[in-house]
């Protein structure tokens, strides 16, 4: 028997760097905040599931004990950058089924262990050995667009510049200095064509939800946003040549979304989207349905991304400004979309949003585009 | 190999190697010694394998003929013309 189901609280901290913390340390006070936020309490939460990737074993239930919590089922996910969403989706089965009825959600991840650099993948990947890594990735991704598109370096650079537009309007975000495309290009390079500053930095952070059944939100009586899609895919191997620039795993996931909500893209108000790399949001745009392939780089441009344009992506700053520690990101994307479609996103709200879409996809493996991509979309209830 | 490659038309490369999808040298690398450049190579059989592109990168053509270099710890191939 399938119900509605709603996120009627979320929390985060500002993402950065906390190089003395732990993944308890990190979570905790989300899980407190953002219970409080939905008016509930500790002994009310009957299953959790942990989004992570590097916090070892039972990083959950080390969060938990810090909050004198346990007994209940505690489930730890890994999907990289996929994780946190990940274990929202599996949140929102279990409540969707009616098999539960306040399940806590969390993602969190501790990056600065590794000191800087990029993210450190897995060598039993034959890419991986070879020097593959995320920026490079991209990166070649970046190269081809250029190629193929009607698109210019400077539009990389732009993705950049609204990213740290929105991030200087979010207490949460990692990065909050605006920059100008000039700075963009200039700065230093990471895998060409990228600069530093056209990737996600290095860091730390955590969010909460608290995912809810009908009965528990009508009781509760405070805001709330019903999920209305929660889509997980994994990739698909192919070893052939592959259009680098239409990812398969998000398009899908995308369109499963659309569909399971009833609303296609246009009805969108907002869109948290992965932009790891500001290349991934020109691509993305496309493969979300935001414009017609071909016409990302026309997007931002014309600034209908930002503030007073179509939809507004990545009003919380995106991976790119606030940050990207990979467990967290797709908890704390749909965190943004409780804010923004309970009218509680301060001075970076889209005025009057009702329909949201949360988008990350994560991981480098031989031969797939990208290892999962879970996609939601959340309506003002 | 090359003989094969050499008698099925017109067009196509008389060398054991592919053509060059994208590419991107790396500079930063907690792992191995920087700049190297990688990029995907397609192959005329239908396969698309990561490699090192030798040489100078500003050499380097989208969709330029690339050829396998022999002798190398890591599969590697240069832009035609090059050793």
């Amino acid at each position: 028997m399938s119900g509605p189901v709603y996120v009627a609280g979320a929390a985060m901290i500002p993402m950065g760097r906390y190089p003395q913390a732990s993944y308890a340390g990190l979570a905790a006070g989300t899980v407190r905040d953002a219970l409080r936020a939905a008016g509930l309490d500790r002994g009310d939460v009957q299953e959790v599931f942990c989004g992570h990737s590097f916090g070892g074993m039972l990083t959950g239930q080390r969060i938990l004990a810090a909050l004198d919590m346990g007994g209940i089922p505690v489930t730890n996910v890994d999907n990289a950058c996929s994780g946190g969403a990940t274990a929202l989706h599996h949140a929102f089965r279990a409540v969707g089924r009616g098999e539960r009825d306040v399940v806590l959600v969390i993602g969190v991840e501790k990056l600065s262990q590794f000191g800087g650099g990029t993210l450190p993948l897995v060598t039993e990947d034959r890419e991986v050995r070879q020097g593959m890594v995320m920026p490079a990735l991209y990166a070649m991704r970046a190269r081809r667009y250029l190629h193929e598109r009607d698109a210019e370096l400077a539009d990389l650079a732009r993705v950049s510049v609204k990213a740290r537009a929105h991030g200087a309007l979010n207490p949460a975000a990692q990065l909050r200095k605006p920059v100008t495309v000039d700075e963009v290009l200039g700065a230093r390079p990471i895998a060409d064509p990228l600069t530093l500053f056209m990737c996600c930095p290095t860091g730390d952070g955590a969010a909460s939800l608290i995912v809810v059944s009908d009965r528990i939100r009508r009781r509760l009586g405070r805001p709330a946003i019903r999920i209305a899609a929660s889509v997980l895919h994994s990739g698909q191997v192919d070893l052939g040549p592959r259009d680098m620039l239409w990812p398969q795993i998000s398009a899908d996931s995308a369109a499963d979304a659309y569909a399971a909500a009833g609303i296609g893209p246009g009805d969108l108000d907002v869109v948290e989207l992965h932009d790891a790399f500001s290349i991934a949001e020109l691509i993305y745009y496309e493969a979300l349905g935001l414009c017609a392939p071909g016409d990302g780089a026309k997007l931002i441009r014309l600034g209908e991304t930002t503030f007073g344009g179509r939809v507004v992506v990545n009003p919380s700053g995106g991976l790119l400004a606030k940050g990207h520690p990979v467990g967290a990101s797709g908890a704390a994307q749909v965190a943004e979309l409780f804010w923004q479609l309970t009218g509680q996103a301060g001075a970076r709200q889209v005025p009057g949003a009702r329909l949201g879409l949360a988008h990350v996809t994560g991981g480098g493996i031989a031969g797939l585009d990208h290892g999962a991509c879970a996609v939601h979309i959340a309506e003002a209830a | 190999m090359s003989e094969d490659l050499a008698g099925r038309g017109a067009g196509r490369p008389q060398f054991v190697g592919g053509r060059l999808y994208t590419w991107s040298t790396v500079h930063v690398s907690a792992s191995r010694p920087v700049p190297y450049t990688l990029g995907y190579v397609d192959l005329d059989d239908g396969l698309r394998v990561l490699a090192r592109l030798d040489g100078d990168p500003g050499e380097l053509r989208m969709d330029g003929p690339v050829r396998l270099v022999a002798g190398r710890d890591e599969l590697t191939f240069a832009p035609l013309g090059q050793a």
